[in-house]
């Protein structure tokens, strides 16, 4: 057993179902396939992906994947790292699951250069946009009105953004 | 097999030249140039066809080649001819090793034993002989021969291991001590370290001899202790002389120092069981309580972290409160740390002392009230697991899947919980429903061996053959296959065999009734409205499968019972080479495994489905075959162009099932379905040879399984033998015993003039059942006595007993299907389902 209870770990292909079923039992949006599929098999190389399984006592019970938006002229979205999923069970909530997952984006996000972490959060989220801000995010612009299509929760998103 | 020198050719037949020709082929056989040396003996052959060295020498040398057909006519074609002329001593060896190597070890010996008696002066021929004669248990010719082979090379050691091996196994210890203690002398001082291993072996095997010698005797243990002390310094194996120490200076009632051995033992290893109960016999208080309970007490203190100081008071302590407060410390401590084993660990109390039951459910339950799911998630969910086991030993499904369900929602990713609530759902006989979540939870981890061989399981629980090998075949080597099949044949995996089998087996039950009823349906109402074609596609593809699903069955046992033929076989090499490298006490536990070869339960499972099916072969009236094939080709006659058509469409299939089923590579087995198997002229025949002969002749008498000796023999129709398996079970195990009955019956009724069995056997077998208690042999002949009412209030009503009269007696077929269902209606629903779909 390593010392630290907690402890992240690459996902690799033949656990991509364990990455999947954490996603699909804590959050309420639908993902298709190929959202999940891109972690392990980059469509030719393009983008890149921050992706790891966090276990707690051996156990997997949280999932995270950031998306590395890379300075491109034109592109819609800001650049920095956009935080696509971070996902911890709730009973293992407030164990500093979700902590140790942010820091590893951040830390990744420095290793590239990137100077700003965003993350889309329901607007019903209480928990989510609270725990949020709590480690530096701030809203950035207005609400979206539906932005998510395939939600038993809130259609409705604001943008959170954390200045590195 | 590697090449044998030959010696002692000067008795050889022939001429002189044809002799040097012989010579000649004889070197080029012992270089490995078989194809050289067929050359050189068909030469000889041209001018002399009655050459018996040159027929022997060819046929070994085609058998080298793989010709395994043309080397059995010149092997037979030699061993006819000798019968009027003798051979030499060389040919006899040749056919000797010929014998050997088609694993036809009697004969064999026979062939060695006469080329030494015709003068071969190849003394090499000893060891062979001597391993083969230890092969089939002829330890008594294994002796001679391994001490003639000794008293020729005595400068290796592995002879003298061997000589004393050899008159130990034929108990004559004291010689088998004095042969190694004589090498002992001979090798003192000249060891070198690369055999100071082997030496230590050879010395702990000396000690073993003498411990066994000793039996009770006080002196003579003291003896033995004296040696290990002697010796002890040499032997490496420190554990084994500890626990040989423990054990003498029990059995010399030295109680302080078997129970100071027995707590070093323990100091080494505090996990191991049996030594905590050899303690309390050192100390002779096994059966006192209070003064276990101290003792545990201490040994507690001194291996907190050891499951068996706290586990065994549970099985001892009478008081309830004692007992509920030490099961509590002891299972949520586990349950706390989230040991996913902790009710594996107990479950053998609930069977042996059920009032745990109750205690389990108040304290694991209160437990559970007042458990954090946030705070402490783990403990959390392996109580819920815990508990859902718990339910599920008490068939109380709905709380068991409802606890099962907690452990999965609150945490989705452990693996363990699909797995149980497969096997939940398993027990309720929903077995398509409990595939589909050991596949959720296989796809967790595509790596884990252990759940994609759980799901294979169940896939063929359920029938669902396909999709078990598609998965199976994740884990396979697939280079020259469509799937796994043939590599789980290659790396003797029984398990999964065996299962195919019986999926197989049953899938042939279902298609076999489907077919039936099609039949008869199309027959007395004709094809009707619907589409004729794809009924006519129907009817064949049901007949086939029906076929191919016996005979596939029928194959997979066969490959069980072909695996434990190997592993007696594998043993044969041993026999030298544990010698060779001085592994004797190894080799003899070998010797002991060897002959329980045929007990192992694996073994005996798949000789019972295969005893199912061909006796249901032999049994099958002729007539009834026969009226179902003119029916089944009728049809298919009247409706001959579609029948052809449907016929091609059908074989397109046929090739891809072919390469899906094969087992084994097309050259080395041609009947991929088992259709010749299915179709034998003589099952009974088969059956003897492919997997009761070995059963009934090597399996020891206790264990036997009488039931099957009883179906067998009725069905040769040898009723005293029948009767003889009768009283051998009763025997071992009781006269009122559910089978004791049930075959008594069966016996009887077997007497009667109207059955088709031998006068005489029906008279001796008449004999015997007068001599059974109670039994009413008067009644034999009335045709209105309640046979059923007679075994209920004789016997214990037993399901396999019943089914076995459900069987055997036609006339009261309904009045025990009465009884079979009232006895599965306590069952688990799986078995219930069972029973009502594959039994009755």
């Amino acid at each position: 057993m390593s010392h630290n209870i907690v402890s992240l770990d690459n996902v690799y292909a033949n656990r991509l179902g364990t990455f999947i079923k954490l996603t699909n039992s804590v959050l309420p949006v639908q993902y298709p396939d190929s959202f999940f599929q891109e972690i392990v098999h980059s469509k030719n190389g393009k983008d890149t992906f921050f992706a790891q399984l966090a276990f707690y006592s051996e156990v997997a019970v949280g999932a995270v994947k950031a998306k590395l938006i890379a300075n491109k002229k034109g592109g819609i979205l800001p650049h920095g790292v956009y935080i696509e999923i971070l996902a911890v069970l709730e009973h293992y909530s407030g164990k500093g699951i979700g902590t140790k997952m942010l820091e590893y984006v951040e830390s990744e996000a420095k290793r590239h250069y990137q100077h700003a972490l965003y993350v889309h959060v329901a607007s019903d989220n209480v928990h989510a946009l609270t725990w949020y801000k709590k480690r530096g995010f701030e809203q950035d612009g207005d609400v979206l009105i539906g932005y998510y299509k395939n939600t038993y929760g809130s259609a409705n998103a604001v943008v959170l953004k954390k200045a590195l | 097999m590697p090449p044998r020198k030959f010696l002692g050719s000067k008795n050889l037949t022939g001429r002189a030249k044809e002799h040097s020709q012989f010579l000649e082929a004889l070197k080029l056989y012992e270089s490995r140039q078989y194809k050289k040396s067929v050359k050189a003996l068909d030469a000889i052959l041209k001018k002399d066809s009655l050459n018996v060295d040159a027929l022997a020498l060819k046929g070994l040398n085609l058998l080298s080649l793989g010709e395994k057909k043309d080397a059995e006519t010149y092997v037979k074609n030699a061993t006819s001819k000798i019968q009027h002329i003798g051979a030499s001593a060389v040919c006899c060896h040749v056919l000797g090793i010929y014998m050997r190597s088609t694993q036809n070890y009697s004969d064999a010996i026979k062939w060695f034993q006469t080329s030494l008696d015709n003068g071969s002066a190849n003394q090499q021929i000893y060891r062979d002989l001597a391993t083969l004669q230890i092969q089939i248990g002829d330890f008594k010719g294994a002796l001679a021969s391994r001490k003639t082979y000794w008293e020729s090379f005595l400068g290796y050691r592995a002879n003298w291991t061997g000589l004393a091996v050899a008159q130990d196994i034929n108990g004559e210890y004291q010689q088998a001590i004095g042969t190694l203690s004589q090498f002992e002398k001979l090798v003192e001082g000249k060891l070198s370290e690369p055999e100071l291993y082997e030496h230590n072996e050879c010395l702990i095997y000396k000690n073993d001899i003498m411990f066994r010698a000793a039996g009770n005797n006080k002196d003579k243990l003291r003896n033995v202790l004296n040696h290990l002390n002697e010796v002890e310094k040499d032997i490496f194996d420190k554990y084994g002389v500890l626990d040989r120490k423990a054990t003498i200076y029990h059995k010399l009632g030295d109680s302080k120092m078997a129970s100071k051995h027995i707590r070093m033992l323990i100091q080494r290893n505090p996990d191991d069981f049996q030594f905590y109960k050899r303690l309390e016999e050192a100390i002779g208080i096994q059966n006192d309580n209070e003064k276990k309970e101290v003792l545990y007490g201490n040994l507690q203190k001194l291996y907190p972290r050891s499951d068996p100081p706290k586990f065994i008071p549970l099985t001892f302590i009478d008081d309830r409160s004692k007992l509920e407060a030490k099961f509590a410390d002891y299972v949520i401590a586990q349950l706390n740390r989230g040991v996913p084993a902790t009710f594996s660990n107990i479950k053998c109390l609930y069977k042996n002392r059920s009032e745990f039951i109750s205690i389990s459910d108040k304290v694991i339950n209160e437990f559970f009230q007042q458990v954090d799911p946030y705070k402490n998630p783990i403990s959390y969910v392996w109580t819920c697991y815990y508990l859902a086991q718990h339910y599920l030993y008490l068939k109380d499904f709905s709380n068991a899947q409802s606890f099962i369900d907690k452990a999965i929602e609150s945490t989705p990713t452990l693996v363990e919980f699909y797995i149980l609530k497969g096997r939940i759902l398993k027990a309720m006989g929903k077995l398509e429903e409990a595939t589909e979540w050991l596949e959720e939870g296989r796809k967790l981890d595509l790596q884990d061996r252990f759940i994609n061989t759980k799901t294979v399981k169940h896939l063929l629980r359920a029938n669902n053959v396909d999709k078990a090998v598609e998965t199976v075949s994740l884990f396979t080597k697939n280079d020259d296959s469509v799937n796994g099949v043939r590599d789980l044949h290659l790396v003797e995996a029984s398990w999964f065999i065996v299962e195919q089998a019986e999926a197989y087996y049953r899938l042939y039950l279902d298609s076999n009734k489907k077919l039936h009823e099609k039949l008869s349906a199309v027959k007395s109402h004709g094809f009707g409205e619907e589409d004729v074609e794809s009924q006519l596609k129907d009817l064949k593809q049901l007949e086939w499968s029906t076929k191919k699903y016996l005979g596939l069955s029928l194959k997979r046992f066969q490959a069980i019972a072909k695996m434990y033929r190997q592993f007696e076989d594998d043993q044969l090499d041993f026999h030298s080479y544990c010698m060779r490298k001085g592994t004797p006490g190894a080799y003899l536990e070998m010797l002991t495994w060897g002959r329980k070869i045929y007990e192992n339960p694996m073994y005996v499972r798949a000789m019972k489905g295969a005893s199912k099916i061909f006796f249901q072969l032999f049994d099958e009236p002729t007539e009834s075959k026969k009226a179902f094939e003119e029916a089944f080709s009728g049809i298919m006659k009247e409706n001959t162009k579609k029948s052809k058509k449907v016929n091609s469409q059908l074989s397109k299939h046929r090739e891809e099932e072919r390469k899906a089923c094969m087992a084994s590579s097309e050259s080395e087995d041609k009947d991929v379905f088992g259709l010749d198997l299915i179709s034998s002229e003589n099952p009974l025949e088969v059956f003897w040879n492919e997997f009761y002969k070995n059963y009934s002749t090597k399996s020891s008498e206790e264990v036997r399984d009488y039931v099957l000796e009883f179906e067998y023999q009725y069905r040769t129709g040898k009723l005293a033998l029948c009767l003889a398996a009768l009283n051998k079970y009763a025997k071992y195990h009781g006269e009122h015993s559910g089978f004791t009955g049930a075959m008594a019956i069966t016996l009887l009724l077997a007497t009667r003039d109207s059955e088709p069995f031998e006068a005489i056997a029906q008279k001796v077998a008449f004999r015997g059942c007068e001599s059974i208690k109670g039994l009413p042999t008067a009644e034999r002949d009335n045709q209105e006595f309640d046979w059923s009412s007679f075994f209920t209030e004789h016997y214990q009503q037993d399901l396999p007993a019943l089914l076995f009269l459900y069987k055997h007696d036609a006339r009261q077929k309904d009045a025990y299907k009465t009884l079979v269902l009232n006895q599965i209606s306590t069952a688990r629903p799986q078995h219930q389902m069972q029973v009502l779909q594959y039994q009755l």
